[in-house]
């Protein structure tokens, strides 16, 4: 299954981008890719544009992708808006390849992008928490963090996950996070100073939880017939799958496990004709560390309730049984909504093509990649693996 | 008129205001589908799995577990001044699983997953009410 390639991508630097608008973010990662394209002219190549964008209320924009394709000289074009919650990413991906593999356009470019930090962090967790269900779970205040904090309580209770196990999760990532130069948060921590900052939400701490950020990345998806014109050295999408969960988190029978990455893991590697064991590197929704722990499980790097060992042992760093987020991922890189599932798909197209060396956290030889996007608690999951 | 909860932000149709008003006398409500028997806690006005309306009244009965809890300690702005509180999920009738606020916690003893609750209503100020679990 290689019918679909992305022969381009680009990234803005992620973080508290106060010198920048949700356009000027689209518009930096637009800039990017054009700068690193090997051959290819946006004007004359691109046939639509599929822009994700999470949440309006952030930024302030209505209908967001009329103001980015004015932005970034693709008026007169086709485009569509698209919108999972923190899936917007992987949406607009699969909607792009969707667009390709149907025939309907050749070559698509997606740009993923957020403006989170315009309003307070109080507003910012108040417009979150109004993902949970407005009528039976919002009365009572519970944050997003919340949500997954009822997971992680259950998880410690039933596998004899630990505290220690969550804070490797995010030392891990920050150690990464540091050597990537477009991450909000530059800094490697200690286990000591993970394991003790603030709670947010029992058992989650300040370090258990990744960023409110600024951000955008986009990408070129084409018809594989047309990739090598484009470059040497695409990627292809090599499985594409997704599944969906209860609204209420309290009516899912398991709290420790993601029913909808289940199915969506199952059907990704159906379809590219791999398993867990063949995958190089994972840029997983390390939205909280609890959420790093069951994407190991989810996805198969270690049997349901062993997620938290594979963090401990430091499995997941490069040269270990499989590198996850080694661009820092939520964590250190930053959560900008509509941009994550995109800048996945940067990291591993940059991995996958051996450009990230300068950087000191290249996996070497890395030949797939899979990229894991969760929106909400698992009511939206895109999984897709990418190949050479 | 009665409300659910601490806040609410959707408009009040004419079904939640029965539900807060059975909470008023004591009574919390689940459905169950007439046609194909699911049913539902928190309740629900339609049948997902059927598509039926015909949806009957069922009684939650007090005694239930623990599954999970956490403590909010940086909350939304809608509950500013509220942190810390403990949001938990409760299970009753054998099976139904709701979403609430754990008060009356002395120990970690109370906080053991697993633990026997009871759930509660409570009234509010400004004419709220609410469902809450106590441990038992
Ligand atoms: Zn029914």
């Amino acid at each position: 299954m290689n019918d679909v390639a992305i022969v381009a991508a680009g990234q803005s630097k992620f973080g508290k981008r106060t010198d920048a608008g949700l356009r000027n973010l689209a518009f930096e990662a637009v800039k990017d890719l054009v700068e690193h394209a090997d051959n290819i002219s946006l004007k004359e190549d691109i046939d639509a544009t599929v822009i994700g964008v999470a949440g309006d209320e952030f930024n302030g924009q209505g209908a967001p992708a009329a103001v980015l394709i004015d932005e970034i000289g693709m008026v007169g074009k086709p485009t569509i808006r698209v919108e999972s919650a923190c899936a917007t990413g992987t949406a607009a991906i699969k909607t792009a390849y969707s667009l390709v593999k149907s025939g309907l356009h050749d070559t698509v470019l997606v740009v993923g992008v957020e403006k989170m930090t315009a309003v307070s962090t109080a507003k910012a967790t108040e417009l979150m928490a109004r993902a949970g269900d407005i009528r039976w779970e919002y009365p009572f205040g519970c944050t997003f963090p919340g949500f997954y904090a009822l997971m992680a309580t259950k998880h410690m209770e039933e596998y004899g996950t630990t505290k220690e196990m969550l804070s490797s999760v995010s030392v891990k990532n920050h150690f990464y996070g540091a050597k990537n130069p477009k991450a909000h948060l530059r800094k490697e921590i200690t286990l000591e100073e993970a394991m003790n900052s603030i709670m947010i939400a029992h058992p989650l701490n300040l370090y258990d939880c990744s960023l409110i950020s600024d951000g955008a990345a986009a990408v070129v998806v084409t018809k594989a017939d047309l990739a090598k014109k484009y470059t040497d050295t695409p990627i292809y999408v090599r499985g594409i799958g997704s599944g969906s969960d209860t609204m209420q988190i309290s009516r899912r029978p398991s709290l420790t496990s993601l029913t909808g990455a289940r199915i969506a893991a199952q059907a990704a590697y159906k379809m590219a004709g791999v398993g867990p064991e063949d995958i190089d590197l994972a840029e997983v929704h390390d939205c909280f560390t609890i959420a790093e722990i069951i994407a190991y499980e989810d996805l198969g790097f270690a049997k349901p309730g062993e997620g938290g060992k594979l963090a401990l042992e430091g499995q997941t760093y490069i040269g270990g049984k499989v590198a996850v987020n080694v661009d820092g991922g939520l964590k250190s890189k930053g959560h900008p909504l509509g941009a994550t599932g995109v800048s996945q798909a940067y990291e591993i197209f940059r991995q996958l093509r051996g450009e990230v060396a300068s950087e000191g956290r290249q996996v070497d030889g890395a030949e797939i990649g899979l990229s894991h996007n969760v929106g909400q608690t698992g009511q939206f999951v895109n999984v897709i693996i990418y190949g050479r | 008129m009665k409300k659910f909860g601490y806040v609410s932000v959707e408009h009040y149709v004419p079904f939640m205001q029965e539900f807060a008003e059975e909470l008023e006398k004591g009574n919390i409500i689940a459905t169950k589908c007439k046609t194909c028997g699911t049913e539902y806690f928190p309740p629900r006005e339609e049948c997902g799995n059927c598509y039926s309306t015909d949806m009957e009244k069922i009684k939650i009965e007090p005694e239930g577990t623990l599954v999970t809890y956490t403590i909010i300690h940086v909350p939304p702005e809608s509950h500013a001044n509220m942190a810390p509180y403990i949001v938990a999920v409760g299970e009753f009738n054998n099976g139904l699983r709701t979403m609430a606020h754990l008060v009356g916690v002395t120990s970690m003893d109370d906080l053991k997953v697993g633990r026997k609750i009871k759930i509660v209503v409570q009234k509010l100020e400004n004419d709220r009410i609410v469902y809450k679990f106590v441990p038992a």
